[in-house]
Order: structure tokens, then C-alpha cells, then sequence
């Protein structure tokens, strides 16, 4: 069953909220779930690849700074929000781990990138790449904060 | 579960050169990559060089595994080798293009013309060997 039709109304607006453990098991999942909500969504299956892609980079790397930061494979303190907007998916990870403004700032989409030597640190590129709109945020207390948006392709993309 | 990440390797001559054949399994991920990298990493301790992966039962790769391939490429090459890929579904190879990687590191159809590429590699190093000499003049 697909999810109800966005087409001219507000009413119904699913927000998805998933909470995980900071371990890289749990990314087949959290892939799988993306990939099938995209479909569900119409966006094509290059968008829906994307869209699984960058999730995966996101949490990945959510998981590899919450572990360094607290050694707890067990405690659920990754959050994953996804959020069907009437023309976007808004997805929003939370975590708990190591600020990471500067990394964020130095990423620079993949086309702009010509050192492919490097055999890490992928992930920020790949997000800059393919979602529409990204923002990341550190806060001392709540901690990271990765928001990005991926308008939906039946639907006009606002200007920037 | 799920299938999550596996792998066989091989040892076959093509025209007298040794070639490792790495057949994979499953997705490579952050949680799987550290399998491929030791083992690419035990055959290049061992001073294998020519590597082909088998890609055929693969069905995900993120930067986590794309960082295992780009890191073994240049050790490979600078050894006279290569490291080829073989054998994509649609859609690894669609992640490999939309990364831009298609274009840093040789994919083949199937296994049997990586294999024919190394032949060729071989030729054209022999080539270059014997005509280089001659240049210095």
C-alpha cells in the first residue's frame, strides 16, 4: 500500500520517527526503509538510490562519531526524523556525537572534487551532491543536528 | 537475516599471469568493508597485483566500500597491476557513475574480459619494455 496522495491537500503528513543504537548494523535497514518510501513518494529510481545513499552516509557517520564519543553499541541515541512535506521528504538525523562544523563546511559537492586518492570521508560530499537543500547545526548540549531536503520530482522546486 | 556481506576468491593463469578472482556478495557498507579491505590488502602483501572483483551478487556499495577500491587502485598500480571490476548489476553501476568512479577505474562487462584486459595490459607492459631503451638514444 502506497502512502496516501499529497496532491492539494495538507491534511495527512506523515513524520516517521526511528530511534537506533549506535551500531552500523542497523544501516541494510534504515536503506531499505528510505529506498521504499522514496518509491512510495514517486521519485524516480535514481532519486530513490540517492535518497538510500545519503541516508546511509548520514548514519554512518552519526554512528562512527556517537561511538567514538560514548563506546555504546547498545544505548538508542541516533534519531532519524522523516518528514513528508507536500512537495519534499525532509530528513533529520540527531545524534549525540563530535561536532563536525568544520568537516561540514569544507565538504564540497562531488563535482567539484577532483582528489578521488582519498579512501574516506566521502559521506558530507555525497549528501552536498544529491539532496536539494542541507543544513547542519552543533549545539553543545543537543548536539548535531543534519537536516537535508530532497524535493519530490512531480512538484517545482522553489528557488533557492 | 539478510545476506550481508561475502566473498570467494581465486587464483587463475590467463596466459601464463596470475590473476586474483574476488567474487562478492551481499553490500559493502560501513559495517561490512573491513572483510574486502583485509583481504585485498592480504593478496597485495602477498604481491598479487592483478585483481579482478567480482561484483555479480553485489547489490549496494557506499563511500565506506568505494574507499576500500580507491585505496587498493593506486597501491596495485604502482606495482604494474590493476584492479578491475567485473560484472555491476544496474544498479552498483549506477552508484559508481553518479559518484563520478566509473570514470577512475576500469569495469568490465564480465569477468572474462577483465581477464582479457590483463592479457592486453601485459602485451602493451612488454611493449614498452623493449621499445623504451631504444628512446634514451
Amino acid at each position: 500500500m502506497g502512502l496516501p496522495s499529497m496532491s492539494g491537500s495538507s491534511l495527512f503528513k506523515p513524520c516517521i520517527a526511528i530511534e537506533i543504537a549506535p551500531n552500523p548494523q542497523f544501516l541494510s535497514l534504515l536503506r531499505r526503509f528510505a529506498g521504499c518510501l522514496a518509491r512510495d513518494l514517486g521519485l524516480t529510481e535514481e532519486e530513490a538510490l540517492q535518497l538510500e545513499l545519503c541516508l546511509d552516509e548520514a548514519c554512518a557517520n552519526s554512528i562512527e562519531g556517537t561511538l567514538m564519543r560514548t563506546r555504546q553499541f547498545d544505548s538508542p541515541c541516533i534519531r532519524i526524523e522523516l518528514s513528508v512535506q507536500t512537495d519534499a521528504l525532509e530528513i533529520t538525523i540527531r545524534d549525540s556525537g563530535n561536532d563536525f562544523t568544520s568537516a561540514f563546511q569544507k565538504a564540497t559537492a562531488l563535482h567539484e572534487f577532483t582528489d578521488r586518492t582519498r579512501k574516506r570521508g566521502y559521506g558530507l560530499q555525497i549528501i552536498k551532491t544529491f539532496m536539494d537543500r542541507v543544513q547542519y547545526s552543533y549545539d553543545p548540549v543537543k548536539g548535531n543536528e543534519l537536516r537535508f531536503i530532497k524535493f519530490l520530482s512531480n512538484h517545482p522546486r522553489p528557488s533557492p | 537475516m539478510f545476506k550481508k556481506f561475502d566473498f570467494s576468491s581465486t587464483t587463475e593463469q590467463v596466459d601464463g599471469i596470475s590473476v586474483q578472482i574476488v567474487k562478492i556478495e551481499g553490500y559493502l557498507d560501513s559495517s561490512t568493508f573491513r572483510q574486502l579491505k583485509d583481504h585485498l590488502q592480504s593478496l597485495i602483501d602477498q604481491e598479487q597485483y592483478r585483481i579482478i572483483v567480482e561484483f555479480g551478487r553485489l547489490n549496494y556499495i557506499s563511500s565506506a566500500g568505494l574507499g576500500v577500491l580507491m585505496g587498493m587502485l593506486h597501491e596495485v598500480r604502482d606495482n604494474d597491476g590493476d584492479l578491475k571490476l567485473a560484472n555491476m548489476s544496474n544498479k552498483v553501476r549506477n552508484l559508481f557513475d553518479m559518484l563520478g568512479f566509473s570514470r577512475l577505474i576500469r569495469i568490465y562487462d564480465d569477468c572474462e574480459a577483465a581477464k582479457q584486459a590483463f592479457v592486453e595490459d601485459q602485451e602493451r607492459l612488454a611493449h614498452k619494455k623493449t621499445v623504451l631503451p631504444e628512446d634514451d638514444y
